[in-house]
């Protein structure tokens, strides 16, 4: 077969059934590698199903935990761009502070710090809220930047409009700034957003009994390890493709020229 | 109308636009300010607009001063129509919208009202059909229109407009250039900075030299034109006459 069959350029597109060819010979690599590792495991997989249980609870607790830190990175991620940009130079130099000190450091060590230095010390025993605390306070450090990126990328040439028709500064955020930049920032958001929800997975060091950490139960209980991960895989993707997805939905739908 | 300069001062960073400007200037309906670029024309305005402060002096229109701070300046904005050089519509938002939202959002017209009037003007701009194009559907003159129909929808005591012809082609600028006579003609007072020099002479009923941050001349068109007194307003109307 002639490699150049594969070739798609913008004046150049692949016809159709190149496309679907594509399409099969991916599924046929997906297929073999998982056949490749799936061989003769059937009996392991009776032993895991009877742990479905445990992985449908963890399942959901990552749910539950990536949606409250979902919500409450999103408040505080904003909070931050907006501390970020405030002429108090204080509030600034403090916003900066912590996003340079939360980006920097790997949040495993994060998770270690707060939960057996910081929880510690102050008596804070609640382990979901914990874990919800600190991936909120890792990830919006992160979507502060997507934020402040966002509102930076709206021209002066617009706050300047906004200020000759009259615009206050609230206003202007308001009808001006935030719908021109939700749109530029809905790619990034979206990928922040997946990262959030697999960066839970670490949350199973402190003990935390999310999706992981259920996992890692079913395979020193049973000892399958490949019956115990891939499960853990898929329940990922299951949960970051639609973000994906419904990102780029929503691009598509808030598309202009601009 | 009546614009007074009394000691204005502006600066930006290490360039002194104006130093200690005073002036006088009465006017009926257009004044227009020409001279070369770089000479302060736009910084003019802007001050005219308080869409900056001067850092010293004062500004009186129609003897009452301009005030110094942001939330009253932003009141007195609102009584203003402004128009840009590079339009400066908002991108989100279609014809239509980008004039409903000083109506709405800063005179408070209900949404119904602010329709009616807005679709009014469009409508008296020939940009009816256009109404709910977002601004990248629109040619340069179309988009020019659309900004002087939103600053002239919210029915301003003053129409500022800053070179809005210096990025449109010959045949967009007689497509603004109509609108903004027949503005004239309505009796709305207006202030423009322009380079259309046949233009000025035809619609102000007085032009001011602007130049190297100071205000060298102020008379009616006839006799700028034909006898401009100061040499340097003698030799910029000779270099952009020539041709």
């Amino acid at each position: 077969m002639n490699a150049s069959l594969f070739f798609d350029r913008p004046n150049a597109p692949a016809p159709r059934w190149v496309r679907v060819l594509t399409v099969v010979l991916l599924a046929a690599l997906l297929a073999g590698g998982c056949s490749w590792l799936l061989a003769g495991s059937i009996s392991n997989w009776r032993a895991v199903w009877s742990y479905h249980e445990v992985f449908w609870q963890g399942w959901l607790l990552t749910i539950r935990i990536s949606l409250e830190a979902l919500a409450l990175s999103s408040v505080f991620g904003l909070l931050l761009a907006l501390a970020r940009r405030s002429t108090f130079l204080l509030l600034r130099s403090l916003a900066m502070l912590y996003i340079e000190l939360l980006r920097g450091s790997p949040l495993l060590v994060q998770i270690l710090f707060f939960w057996y230095v910081v929880a510690a010390k102050i008596d804070f025993d609640n382990l979901p809220a914990a874990g919800v605390l600190i991936l909120s306070g890792f990830s919006a450090a992160y979507l502060a930047e997507i934020f402040r990126s966002g509102i930076e990328s709206v021209g002066s040439s617009q706050l300047e409009s906004a200020r000759a028709i009259g615009l206050s500064r609230v206003q202007t955020y308001r009808f001006v700034i935030f719908p021109q930049a939700f749109r530029n920032v809905l790619p990034p958001l979206a990928g922040q957003f997946a990262s959030l929800i697999k960066d839970s997975s670490l949350l199973s060091v402190i003990g935390l009994s999310e999706f992981t950490h259920s996992a890692q139960q079913v395979n020193s209980s049973t000892y399958s390890t490949l019956e115990s991960y891939l499960p853990l895989g898929f329940g990922y993707l299951l949960l970051t493709l639609p973000i994906i997805a419904l990102s780029r939905l929503l691009e598509r739908r808030f598309h202009y020229e601009t | 109308m009546k614009l007074e300069l009394r000691g204005v001062s502006k600066r930006f960073g290490r360039q002194q636009i104006f130093e200690n400007l005073s002036a006088s200037l009465e006017f009926q309906h257009a004044l227009v300010l020409v001279g070369p670029s770089g000479g302060g024309k736009s910084t003019l305005l802007r001050l005219l607009a308080g869409l900056i402060p001067p850092d010293s002096g004062t500004i009186h229109l129609d003897g009452s001063p301009l005030p110094n701070d942001e939330a009253a300046l932003r009141a007195y904005r609102t009584h203003l129509g402004i128009v840009f050089q590079a339009y400066n519509l908002f991108p989100h938002l279609s014809a239509l919208e980008n004039i409903l939202l000083p109506l709405t959002a800063v005179l408070g017209l209900s949404r119904s009202i602010a329709t009616e009037r807005a679709m009014s003007v469009l409508d008296r701009f020939g940009l009816a059909d256009h109404a709910h194009k977002r601004p990248h559907a629109l040619s340069g003159g179309q988009l020019q229109r659309v900004a002087i129909a939103r600053a002239v929808a919210i029915q301003p005591k003053l129409l500022l407009l800053d070179e809005p012809t210096s990025a449109l082609d010959p045949e967009m600028t007689a497509e603004v250039l109509d609108l903004l006579a027949e503005l004239r003609d309505e009796g709305r007072p207006l202030i423009l900075v322009t380079h259309e020099m046949g233009f000025a002479r035809h619609t102000a009923d007085m032009v001011a030299f602007v130049s190297g941050g100071k205000l060298l001349e102020a008379r009616a068109p006839e006799s700028f034109f034909s006898s401009p007194s100061h040499p340097e307003a003698r030799q910029f109307l000779e270099r952009v006459l020539r041709y």
